[in-house]
């Protein structure tokens, strides 16, 4: 079988791991680990020489619904949710782009907005990143699976703030936005 | 191989299936398996009709020494509707504006303007809202400033016929978004 380079190798240490997870998972949970590493590997066939196609998938994906707003404090929630990758490291980096004017981290009433931050964590990248709309950042790690089933269930956090200072300057409304998070192998 | 590789991508379909059977709240989406994945979410927040008045100060009018009297304040007004609507009361009787002193009692008159270092504004009733104030303040105490006056006047014929003795009183301002 031909070797991969950095970026992804279906007989990279994921790969490896995901096979062996689901061998302790065992039933169902072995095929969905079988699946992801035969597909990874069915990337490097087309090329003569070793190229390694990493995959990535995001899933687990909730809404965030914030509530209303008590009239003192910021606002903050977090979404975990599932990142797979097939990259070498299960390493991926994270693109955000709200639904505002060129991809701003804003929500709308009407022609009224109230803007917001987000921050990104995998469990081994520590602390919240902050992140800029459309602009990737990497540095994050996934997990082997396309579904975190396999006892690292949903590593990835997105975490979405509304300042106080951007709370009280907002007019009264029913504010909405769409977030889009585009992850991509490391 | 390929048998098996299209078995495999029969399971990883399968797989996604099941991934999107179970999945997440209404709105969301979830992202597919490539090169890139996306997946989006609904951002939601209600900002409610709020108000705050805040800044206030007494007025203390001082000792006559003839003619009418006056006192005036400068406060913030809040608003996330940027509209409001404000209510005076005083402590007399059924809400009257008086200042008391004993027994005795003086009458005044308040008015309000919905922007800050007025000299007169519009003449308020006990217990009526004045309508349609606007503020554009973004924070709740205006920065430290002020955006609206409240201004208090005694009459020289209410002063005059007065008791002497020294006269309080308590107004109260109540703000409604609008």
């Amino acid at each position: 079988m031909p070797r991969g380079t950095a970026g992804g190798d279906a007989h990279d240490p994921s790969a490896a791991r995901s096979e062996a997870c689901a061998a302790k998972a065992g039933g169902s949970r072995r095929v969905w680990a079988a699946a992801l590493a035969i597909v990874a590997g069915a990337a490097l066939v087309p090329s003569g020489r070793a190229q390694a196609q990493a995959l990535v998938i995001v899933n687990r994906i909730d809404d965030l619904p914030f509530g209303t707003w008590s009239g003192s404090g910021q606002m903050q929630q977090t979404m975990r949710h599932c990142v797979g990758s097939t990259s070498l490291g299960n390493r991926f980096n994270v693109r955000a782009t709200g639904s505002g004017s060129g991809g701003a981290f804003t929500v709308a009433s009407g022609a009224n907005l109230v803007a917001y931050t987000v921050e990104y964590r995998s469990p081994t990248s520590g602390a919240f990143q902050p992140l800029t709309p459309g602009v990737p950042r990497g540095g994050f790690v996934g997990t082997t699976t396309i579904n975190c089933s396999f006892g690292l269930s949903e590593p990835a956090e997105l975490r979405v703030i509304f300042s106080v200072a951007d709370l009280t300057a907002a007019r009264a409304g029913t504010y909405s936005g769409v977030l889009t998070l585009t992850v991509a192998p490391e | 191989m390929k048998p098996i590789l299209r078995s495999a991508r029969r399971l990883f379909g399968a797989a996604l299936l099941s991934v999107a059977a179970s999945g997440a709240a209404y709105g969301a989406t979830q992202g597919t398996l490539g090169s890139t994945s996306t997946g989006t979410l609904d951002i939601t927040l209600t900002i409610p009709n709020l108000v705050q008045i805040t800044n206030i100060n007494d007025i203390a009018l001082g000792t006559w020494g003839g003619g009418a009297m006056s006192g005036s304040d400068n406060v913030c007004v809040f608003s996330t509707t940027r509209a409001y609507r404000i209510t005076a009361s005083g402590n007399g009787t059924g809400g009257a504006f008086t200042l008391a002193s004993g027994a005795n009692t003086i009458p005044y008159t308040v008015e309000w303007d919905d922007v800050s270092g007025a000299t007169t504004g519009t003449l308020l009733t006990s217990g009526t809202a004045l309508t349609g104030q606007t503020t554009s303040a973004i924070t709740t105490n205006c920065g430290g400033g002020t955006n609206a006056t409240v201004i208090v006047r005694v009459s020289s014929t209410a002063l005059s016929g007065a008791p002497v003795g020294a006269y309080t009183g308590t107004l109260t301002l109540v703000v409604t978004p609008e």
